[in-house]
């Protein structure tokens, strides 16, 4: 509540209230230098906030650092290993740091390197690892220890589309075992497939939290559906701007954009609308607004 | 040569000036030798006798500082120039400039340049030190172009010994420690050169002083004078033309001297020069030939064959319980690295003491020399455990592990106290060895049917020498805890080693200004020399540094206060 960090004269995170809720897939996005990094550091006890207070699953982030940080899993934005380490000694360290027992950590090793798919290169050393396997071990050291929270700073990035795709569903599994994931990423499409809530950020301030949907809703001027005719348009044009719900009608590459005053209208009158004043109506689908498309409505573009 | 008429190492050298002007580093260093220069001149004044007269007193502390200049160039020069290349290696940056037009050779004669501007401007910043001792007087214009030749010779084998380990290594640690020795093999080699060429050309010098001996101790004879221009070290005619030093007052003696002197003085500034010019080749294609590779396998290969341990399953459980109890401390010891430089540094100290003995046994001071040999191993291991040292946290920030390792449950004290023991146990056998070798020197080689030595056992365990070691031992407690807080608040690895140093003496000299007075107040006005007052004032000055450096130490990892 209330999260605010400087750097001097810069203010990285202005005055942050953000809830996320035990189970989501929350998706953190911003431009470049807007203040994801920072928050999730915080959050991670690695940066004390200038002010204001977070919270972990009811742990202060300041006050019981200690408590957080047993229930966090933080995969920042560098690989932070030890190139001249073994695969197995490198999450065998970790493990050791978090005060897993021995006899356990053989075996939790072991899981964690079949979950990410790494299993065959138990014994290979992590400077000979190519970047996606990389990211790969970063995402096992984060589960060694078993957390509830995982704060993942841009886990996609640098990864070939294949690689991604099963990061995502390493990611997706996850939550379905019941850990709340806080991700970070530019890679927009993904995370709206992915998240169930996001939250937009830009020069440290909280621009938008909630649903996917909910941004999209927020973010677009009406509804908007798309018709098409055969035929001549202007037909149809005539008779939809005649319709009190709808606010605009544009031809746009032989098809024809309305939009409506509010969310709420059943398009369903359109068809029988154009139908009954003699055009041939073809087809009606709704406009999807992207997240990217929502992303550069909402921001500037600014960093700080 | 048409390379060197080629413009093509323009563009690094511009980048490279560039890139220096804005590291503080640069600046700050200039400052640092400046102030030790002065700092050492205040020291010769108070050394100076009451007798000695201006010029004497000139030439006493022109001497002084040469030999600190030679000292500087030797530590600081490699150090400033063994990251040039491997730096480009690791950060990827030496392929992109293989992109461009650029061609290997023009990139070594570039950063060639760039830090033998670096280290110019480093002698340049001493200069007006020495200036004092000249303008004093009874300094002769022959002593100063001496002393310029032999530091110019410095530096350029100095950059030579940088730039090759530079471009044979990656490792920022491996091309560190391999400048520092090529360093110190080129210039030992040059300098027995010189003497030997010295020797050979003028003939022994006739005298009080017996010279029925080998080539061998000849040379060995000739070498101090030959670096620090001290005539106490080398007789002419049976007496000292100087009471205080100065290779004019010396070479005066016979013209023949002076004259071959001229000439090795030239010759070695050219072979110096040679020297660089191999180097710059061997590098150029030494990165020519590497740069595209990113890592070999064989090194993994032949780790995995030759640095498993042989007891593997004992080994393995004795590294489990080590990682259970503090796993920072086990971070010191994973890598066959570490093993080697553990054991490997045991095994090379016995094997020059050996050898040593071997050569040195008939000879009758052979207790000196082993007690000078000794010394030198510990200025060798000492130098190795702050560079270890400070290399620990320098390589975790870099990587982002300290990050990690910071939001893990383990306590900051926890952190401490393992990177503080895991230094400690990997260069206590080094230590060890040296003490061993050196009770068993003093006792062996005074034995009373030996007979043959200057030194007695009785020497040697005088109170100021076991001063001396409790000293040695204190510093080497507190050592790790200063290279660990250096490592964490200093970006630059050669300033946190040089603090890292400076700190360790520095703590016994604060403690006897500091504690002394007070101790024998206290004590109701005994003797001040009385070395338990000494001693204690040594112990609460470390343990006043100690516990400070650990403060500092804690509340800097506790607030996540550290240098990129």
């Amino acid at each position: 509540m209330g999260l605010t960090r400087r750097y001097g004269a810069m203010t990285a995170l202005d005055n942050l209230n953000l809830t996320i809720n035990r189970g989501d897939l929350f998706g953190f996005i911003g431009s470049n230098g807007a203040g994801k990094t920072t928050t999730l550091r915080i959050l991670a006890t690695f940066l004390a906030p200038s002010s204001g207070t977070a919270k972990v699953l009811g742990h202060d982030v300041v006050k019981d650092a200690d408590a957080v940080r047993h229930v966090i899993g933080y995969m920042p934005d560098f690989f932070g290993v030890y190139k001249d380490m073994e695969v197995t000694e490198y999450l065998d360290f970790f493990g050791a740091c978090y005060k897993i027992p021995t006899a356990q950590r053989e075996k939790t090793v072991g899981d964690v390197l079949e979950l990410v798919g790494l299993s065959e290169k138990r014994g290979a050393i992590i400077g000979a690892l190519s970047r996606g396997m990389q990211q790969r071990l970063g995402l096992a050291r984060v589960l060694i220890h078993d957390p509830k929270v995982l704060l993942l700073d841009e886990p996609a990035s640098g990864l070939d589309p294949r690689a991604r795709i099963e990061m995502m569903a390493i990611l997706e599994e996850l939550q379905r075992l019941g850990k709340t994931i806080i991700i970070s990423s530019h890679i927009l499409s993904e995370l709206q497939t992915l998240c169930n809530r996001v939250a937009i950020i830009e020069r440290g301030k909280l621009i938008y939290s909630g649903p996917v949907q909910g941004v999209r809703d927020q973010m677009s001027a009406g509804l908007i559906y798309w018709v098409t005719v055969r035929g001549e348009s202007a037909p149809a044009i005539e008779l939809l701007k005649t319709c009190p719900e709808i606010t605009d009608v544009t031809p746009v590459d032989g098809q024809i954009k309305v939009t409506f005053k509010s969310h709420d209208v059943d398009p369903t009158f359109l068809p029988e609308t154009l139908v009954r004043g003699g055009v041939k109506f073809t087809g009606l689908w709704e406009d999807e607004l992207g997240l990217e498309e929502v992303f550069l409505r909402v921001t500037r573009g600014e960093t700080q | 040569m048409r390379w060197l008429k080629s413009p093509t190492f323009l563009p690094v050298l511009h980048r490279e000036l560039r890139e220096n002007s804005h590291r503080a580093v640069n600046y700050y260093l200039r400052l640092v030798a400046a102030a030790i220069a002065m700092g050492l001149l205040w020291i010769c004044v108070r050394q100076v006798e009451e007798k000695m007269n201006a010029s004497g007193m000139g030439l006493f502390l022109f001497s002084c500082l040469h030999t600190l200049l030679l000292v500087l160039i030797v530590a600081i020069v490699p150090a400033m120039t063994a990251d040039c290349i491997s730096e480009e290696k690791r950060n990827g940056t030496l392929g992109l400039l293989f992109l461009t037009p650029l061609t290997a050779r023009g990139i070594m004669i570039g950063k060639s340049c760039a830090h033998a501007f670096r280290a110019f401007a480093l002698w340049l910043s001493v200069l007006p030190v020495l200036v004092i001792p000249f303008l004093l007087g009874g300094v002769a214009w022959f002593d100063v172009i001496t002393a310029i030749t032999m530091q110019f010779c410095g530096i350029i084998i100095s950059l030579a010994a940088g730039l090759l380990a530079s471009s044979l290594f990656r490792k920022r640690n491996a091309a560190y420690g391999a400048a520092f020795a090529f360093g110190t093999v080129f210039s030992l080699a040059l300098a027995i050169f010189f003497a030997v060429a010295l020797v050979l050309l003028v003939g022994p010098a006739r005298g009080s002083y017996t010279w029925s001996r080998s080539l061998n101790s000849q040379v060995m004879q000739v070498l101090p004078f030959v670096i620090t221009g001290f005539p106490e070290l080398f007789f002419f005619g049976g007496r000292m033309r100087s009471p205080v030093g100065g290779w004019s007052a010396a070479l005066s003696a016979r013209s023949p001297f002076a004259h071959t002197w001229t000439q090795l003085l030239i010759a070695s500034a050219l072979l110096a020069l040679l020297l660089l010019f191999i180097v710059l080749i061997v590098g150029a294609w030494q990165i020519n030939r590497l740069w595209r590779d990113k890592s070999s396998r064989i090194p993994v290969k032949w780790s995995k064959r030759f640095c498993t341990p042989i007891f593997l399953h004992r080994f393995k459980i004795q590294m489990r319980r080590l990682l259970d109890r503090n796993p920072i401390a086990w971070l010191q010891q994973y890598s066959w690295r570490a093993r080697t430089t553990k054991w490997g540094l045991c095994l090379v100290f016995i094997a020059i003491e050996t050898i040593a003995v071997s050569f040195l046994q008939n000879s009758f001071d052979l207790l000196d020399s082993m007690i000078t040999l000794q010394v030198l191993l510990l200025f060798v291991a000492t130098i190795m455990f702050v560079f270890v040292g400070v290399s620990s946290f320098q390589t975790e920030k870099e990587s982002g592990a300290l990050e990690l390792i910071l939001i893990t449950p383990l306590k900051v004290s926890q952190i401490i106290s393992g990177r503080v023991y895991g230094l400690w146990k990997q260069f206590l056998p080094a230590y060890l060895m040296i003490a061993t070798g050196h009770v068993a020197t003093v006792t062996l080689f005074t034995h009373p049917w030996r007979g043959l030595f200057s030194h007695s056992r009785e020497d040697l365990f005088t109170p100021n020498a076991m001063l001396m070691y409790f000293a040695i031992a204190l510093g080497f407690c507190n050592l790790p805890m200063f290279a660990t807080y250096f490592a964490l608040r200093v970006k630059n690895m050669v300033v946190a080693g040089v603090l890292t140093s400076i700190t360790v003496y520095l703590a016994p000299v604060f403690g006897v200004l500091v504690f002394l007075g007070p101790l024998v107040f206290m004590a109701g006005g005994h003797k001040v020399d009385d070395l338990s007052f000494v001693a204690t004032a040594i112990l609460l000055g470390n343990v006043l540094f100690a516990g400070l450096t650990i403060f500092l130490l804690h509340h800097s990892l506790s607030r996540r206060i550290y240098s990129f």
